[in-house]
């Protein structure tokens, strides 16, 4: 299929792009005013050259913006943004796709042949224990190590060990350890405002569903729940700059858990169907280095749902 | 996870998780505190995993109803990372080292190596212009592979609070 190239995308002031018959605005965090008008029905969305935190306390009012592309040397990801854009081809085709396709339509169908998908429904505490190790193993499977490790003579400590699978399952263990956890206690009516460490049972109706794929140079963890509970303004309030838990004994761990999945992610793609499904994908570019991956920064997109 | 007692240091190990027990947790630091009157205790994490928001909130009330007074040790990239999002380091609680992510581009090799504040680590407000690099054992070098503003931004947030533990 036709790559949507980040290098290409200009950012100044406002730009309109089109890509296999679906628009986007596109404009840059500078242009704040722009942000809080009302542009009709083209999704806007717009370049973060701070943090997605930090613009969410900037956004005016109104504001409709609910696609943050982070940037890099100036660049959106392109990886990122074909999925993004491959996801609004599947919206104007399909107003209501259903969430449990998405994985495999946006994240995974674009990657490279040979990449591998994997499947769980999570329905108790115990199973949420084991899909977390399957996907622990998948990742050290994935990410070979390439050389032995070398001990820095000057460590303090003495076990070195070449790190690399080892941080990069970890993150993706707690992005997915988190959104589970948002889908069981957060998202369910019947669980809510439950101490999140209660050991809990789903009914078959409850399960979530809880997807992985891995190519070479990224991966893609997804986590469906069956209610469709997720508003916008919930995520906004969680992830903004001035919300930062400086003190999380004090409050609820819900919103420490998106922002720890924020944080450890390229890109959360949360895709609500109101009252039916909530479906939130968090890509993962598996870099070179933890530098690199760090300095690609963070993007978030929302569709549909509540305000 | 589980909790060793070594002396007047706590050596931690598994997952920080909803199967962690604050109870254990709690008896084992007591003990430390109660054997060893007048001496701060090291708490050592590096070998804890990961670690999720349930065990996170577990780990930090228990250090707010114990106020003990401890210094952590070899702090493992998670708590960094946990600390970086905002969390304040509260009471009587010091950083003697922590863990960060090093690369070799000669050897592809990734590593965590313990970076000993103001020994290798400067207390610093900005550290836009640091950097790092440390002598693999066969002449290599292995580069900091983090954004030194980013990642050691937790020193940052409490640099005023390490500054006067330290001037005690």
């Amino acid at each position: 299929m036709a790559r949507a190239q980040g290098a290409g995308f200009e950012s100044a002031p406002t730009h309109a792009h089109s890509f296999q018959g679906s628009s986007l605005l596109v404009t840059d965090e500078s242009e704040l005013a722009l942000l809080g008008r009302s542009i009709g029905t083209v999704p806007l969305a717009v370049f973060v050259r701070s943090s997605v935190p930090e613009l969410l306390e900037k956004l005016p009012e109104g504001s409709s913006v609910k696609h943050f592309l982070a940037l890099c040397d100036g660049a959106p990801d392109p990886l990122e943004l074909e999925a993004l854009f491959v996801r609004l081809t599947e919206e104007h085709k399909k107003p209501h796709l259903a969430a449990r396709h998405w994985l495999g339509t946006v994240g995974l169908s674009a990657m490279k042949s040979g990449s591998t998908q994997t499947a769980y429904e999570i329905r108790t505490f115990e199973e949420k224990a084991r899909v977390l190790s399957s996907l622990t193993d998948a990742i050290f499977n994935h990410v070979e190590p390439p050389h032995a490790p070398s001990l820095p003579a000057s460590s303090s400590v003495p076990e070195v060990r070449d790190m690399r699978a080892f941080e990069y399952a970890r993150k993706a263990v707690d992005v997915a350890d988190e959104l589970i956890l948002n889908a069981v206690f957060d998202a369910n009516p019947r669980l809510r405002g439950l101490c999140r460490g209660h050991p809990f049972v789903l009914t078959k109706e409850e399960s979530v569903l809880v997807t992985w794929g891995l190519e070479p140079h990224r991966l893609a963890v997804s986590v469906t729940d069956p209610f469709g509970t997720l508003r916008f303004s919930d995520v906004f309030d969680q992830l903004r700059a001035n919300n930062r838990p400086t003190d999380i004994t004090a409050r609820a761990s819900a919103g420490l858990g998106l922002r720890m999945a924020f944080q450890s992610s390229s890109a959360l793609f949360m895709d609500v169907d109101a009252g039916k499904s909530t479906q939130i994908v968090a890509l993962m570019r598996i870099e070179k280095t933890f530098r690199e991956f760090e300095k690609m920064g963070h993007s978030l997109h929302f569709f549909g749902g509540g305000t | 996870m589980e909790a060793q007692r070594n002396g007047w240091t706590v050596l931690f190990a598994g997952t920080l998780d909803e199967h962690t027990s604050a109870d254990a947790l709690r008896q084992t630091l007591l003990e430390a505190v109660k054997t060893n009157p007048g001496r701060r205790v090291h708490l050592d994490l590096s070998q804890v995993s990961r670690a999720n928001s349930v065990g996170i909130l577990t780990w930090f009330k228990l250090l707010r109803d114990l106020a003990p007074s401890a210094t952590y040790i070899n702090m493992p990239v998670w708590l960094v990372e946990q600390f970086n999002i905002g969390e304040r380091i509260r009471g009587d609680i010091d950083i003697e080292s922590f863990q960060a992510p090093f690369y070799c581009p000669e050897k592809d090799t990734h590593s965590i190596v313990s970076l000993v504040v103001e020994r290798d680590v400067p207390l610093r407000d900005s550290y836009a212009d640091f950097e790092i690099s440390l002598p693999g054992e066969d002449g290599s070098v292995f580069e900091a592979d983090f954004e030194p503003e980013e990642y050691l931004q937790f020193l940052i947030l409490n640099h005023d609070k390490l500054k006067s533990q330290r001037a005690q």
